[in-house]
């Protein structure tokens, strides 16, 4: 079986027009994530000027580490009054809110700024109070608070028009329940980006499906079919090497797109926040009961799995199709329509189970699928749904080819 | 060891490719004649396992091979019509490969690899990809691999295609060796294929087999009716046009000797011939269109 999987990889590997898509969506990402860097900008809360590129990273990682820290209920109070502070005094100071953060430390000095618009821009102020001001009257500890920001979420549906059930409201706030209370705080740059470019994986995935599109039906395309399958091992060990095969190279493939996803994170925003909850990375409001760590190897995990749910189609399709063309244009028909589909409110939650559009809100948004009383949250469903097409498409695919029929 | 075709049928929608063919196949090699069409690729594709038949069965020895499955492909080797390959392969990867799909362990596989692409003049490109190879190269290298595994029963349709004359007689060599009590069918529309290397000849027409036995015993069919005459050579192209004519051949002087399958005296001064495969082969298709429909 050893040698049969080393030539179907080989074959695997031939694929020009696949070996091109994968290497060119590791390099697009490269590219994406290079200019993302070059691109960023922020104020820096040490000078008030605004910095560019590796300089914005450097302070918005010296802002977002200077609010390191348990957020329990005298640090919040004491953010709350900081931020109330700066907010008043910017009310009192007549004409400050037309002023640009330039102009008001040239006329004010740096103090001021940093007394004033430094607290009322800085996202971790934002984010602090904004929470607490979800329960009326403002809430006093930040656990109340994200439970009234969950809530009010809740009552207002997903995106504002798929109303929640009984039972999705309960799953929810079961886990927000489960959070671990007071949050910590602090830098989590490297983890933080690595995590937001997940839902490219989803370009991976259409990448690996052009790949692995001749696997069957090249064997038809080339007419060689007709040579391996009268064999003695071409109707039933020959499928099983070529799907072994093929997801051996997804394997390959996976690992070395997530390993650069994260290395080249981490390399340029380093290594800090790992075990932060994952509250810190997509905002204050995210129920999940994860760190910053679980998270990344969750969605690892769970792209995986639906890169391998999307082989298995691709495998199906092979197995079933003469032409390679249709094989590799209706994963990635899926793949597109999902993300236009999310433009498109009332099929949202159709969309989001479709690989770009579903790991890109995976542990990020509150979307969930119900049953009667049995929800699941998006990466379930996600990971449910990939799983059976993979158990379901891989023996149709093995039995479809040993069965082919060379007319 | 008996293949038996019992009234073995394929239909593919409203037409009939093999109707009802029945035939006990015993080892030496039989030639399977037919026009292009004729239904010859579509048995072999039966009789490899590649196709299931929509009537009938195949047995080996009394056994139905569909029941037989990896004990009878065991047996056959193949060499399909428009034989595919990987352009990305050696000669010897690809070798090495059916080698592995029929069962042979990597130091087996690999000797008789080397083996069959000495027999087949192929050994010194056999690290040549698969995809700078000539058409005779590449036929070869099909020839070679259902070899490989010395089968039984070995399936060849249309092997000759692409070969040069030298490249013929060394493949008719071939099988005449390896022939020895083993089944090899072999189709063709070329009559010189089978001419010199099978015991048995099967003619096939839409779908059927029309005629069958030694090619003594199928000449002989055609005995009387094949003609020559000499004529004028600006009257012999004309004269060719409005009968069934084997052949036109031109002398120096001026004349031409014409050639004529016909059931009667074709005109005055022809006479009759010793007829040959060719002969019968168009007496038997001189209704048909290139399809093998009349």
């Amino acid at each position: 079986m050893g040698t049969l999987v080393r030539f179907e990889l080989k074959k695997i590997l031939s694929n020009k027009a696949g070996m091109v898509a994968c290497a060119l969506v590791l390099v697009m990402l490269v590219a994406v994530a290079t200019l993302n860097l070059l691109t960023m900008d922020t104020v820096d809360g040490a000078t008030g000027n605004l910095v560019h590129g590796f300089e914005a990273q450097q302070a918005y990682r010296q802002m977002q580490e200077s609010h390191a820290g348990t957020l329990d209920n005298s640090r919040t109070a004491e953010d709350v009054a900081a931020f109330d502070h700066a907010d008043q005094l910017s009310k009192d100071t007549r004409g400050l809110s037309g002023l640009s953060s330039q102009e008001i430390t040239e006329r004010y000095g740096l103090p001021f700024w940093q007394e004033t618009r430094g607290i009322l821009e800085d996202s971790y102020y934002r984010e602090v109070v904004g929470t607490l001001d979800s329960a009326s009257p403002r809430a006093t500890s930040l656990e109340g608070g994200v439970k009234a920001r969950v809530d009010g979420l809740l009552e207002s549906g997903f995106w504002g028009y798929h109303p929640y059930t009984d039972a999705e409201k309960a799953y929810w706030r079961s886990l927000v329940d489960d959070i671990a209370w007071p949050l910590e705080w602090g830098y989590d740059g490297g983890w933080h980006y690595a995590l937001t470019w997940k839902g490219f994986s989803g370009l991976a995935i259409v990448a690996l499906c052009v790949a692995l599109s001749g696997v069957f039906a090249g064997e038809y395309r080339d007419r060689t079919v007709a040579v391996v399958l009268p064999t003695r091992r071409g109707k039933k060990a020959l499928p099983i090497a070529k799907t072994i095969a093929a997801f051996l190279f997804t394997t390959g493939y996976w690992c070395v797109l997530a390993t650069a996803i994260i290395a080249m994170h981490v390399g340029i925003y380093g290594t800090a926040g790992w075990g932060m909850p994952l509250q810190v990375t997509f905002g204050l409001d995210n129920p999940y009961p994860l760190t910053v760590g679980q998270a990344v190897v969750a969605s690892c995990g769970l792209g995986y799995l639906v890169a391998l749910g999307m082989v298995a189609l691709t495998l199906l399709l092979s197995s079933r199709l003469r032409s390679t063309m249709p094989v590799a244009v209706i994963p990635m028909v899926i793949v597109f329509l999902g993300i236009i589909g999310l433009f498109s409110t009332p099929l949202a939650k159709i969309a989001l189970l479709t690989p770009f559009s579903g790991l890109s809100y995976a542990f990020d948004a509150m979307v969930s699928y119900a049953i009667g009383p049995f929800v699941v949250g998006l990466p379930m469903a996600l990971a449910a749904l990939y799983g059976i097409m993979l158990v379901a498409f891989v023996p149709f695919a093995v039995h479809s080819f040993g069965k082919h029929q060379v007319a | 060891m008996e293949l038996t075709l019992d009234r073995l049928t394929k239909q593919f929608g409203a037409r009939i490719a093999v109707d009802r063919v029945s035939v006990t196949l015993t080892p030496g090699v039989i030639g399977l004649l037919g026009a292009n069409g004729a239904g010859k690729t579509t048995l072999m594709r039966m009789v490899c396992d590649v196709l299931r038949p929509t009537g009938g069965q195949i047995l080996l020895d009394g056994s139905d091979v569909a029941d037989m499955g990896v004990e009878y492909r065991s047996l056959l080797g193949y060499l399909p019509q428009d034989f595919g390959y990987y352009p990305d392969f050696t000669a010897l990867d690809f070798m090495l490969y059916m080698a592995t799909l029929k069962g042979f362990g990597k130091r087996d596989g690999r000797e008789r690899s080397m083996q069959l692409l000495e027999e087949v003049g192929l050994v010194d490109d056999a690290r040549r990809k698969v995809k700078t190879y000539s058409g005779g190269m590449k036929q070869r290298l099909g020839i070679a691999q259902a070899m490989i595994n010395d089968p039984q029963i070995l399936v060849l349709d249309e092997p000759t295609a692409g070969l040069d004359p030298k490249e013929r007689v060394r493949f008719r060599n071939l099988i005449a060796s390896f022939a020895q009590d083993k089944i090899v069918i072999l189709s063709t529309h070329i009559v010189s294929d089978v001419e010199f290397i099978a015991n048995r000849i099967l003619v096939m027409r839409q779908g059927s087999f029309v005629m069958g036995g030694s090619l003594e015993q199928l000449v002989a069919r055609a005995a009387g009716k094949v003609w020559e005459f000499h004529t004028d050579a600006r009257r012999a192209d004309a004269m060719a046009a409005c009968m069934s004519a084997a052949n036109v051949r031109h002398a120096s002087d001026g004349s031409a000797v014409v050639r004529v399958i016909a059931g009667e005296r074709p005109t005055e001064g022809a006479v009759t011939v010793e007829p040959t495969l060719e002969d019968l082969y168009l007496l038997v298709f001189s209704d048909a269109t290139t399809d093998g429909r009349a």
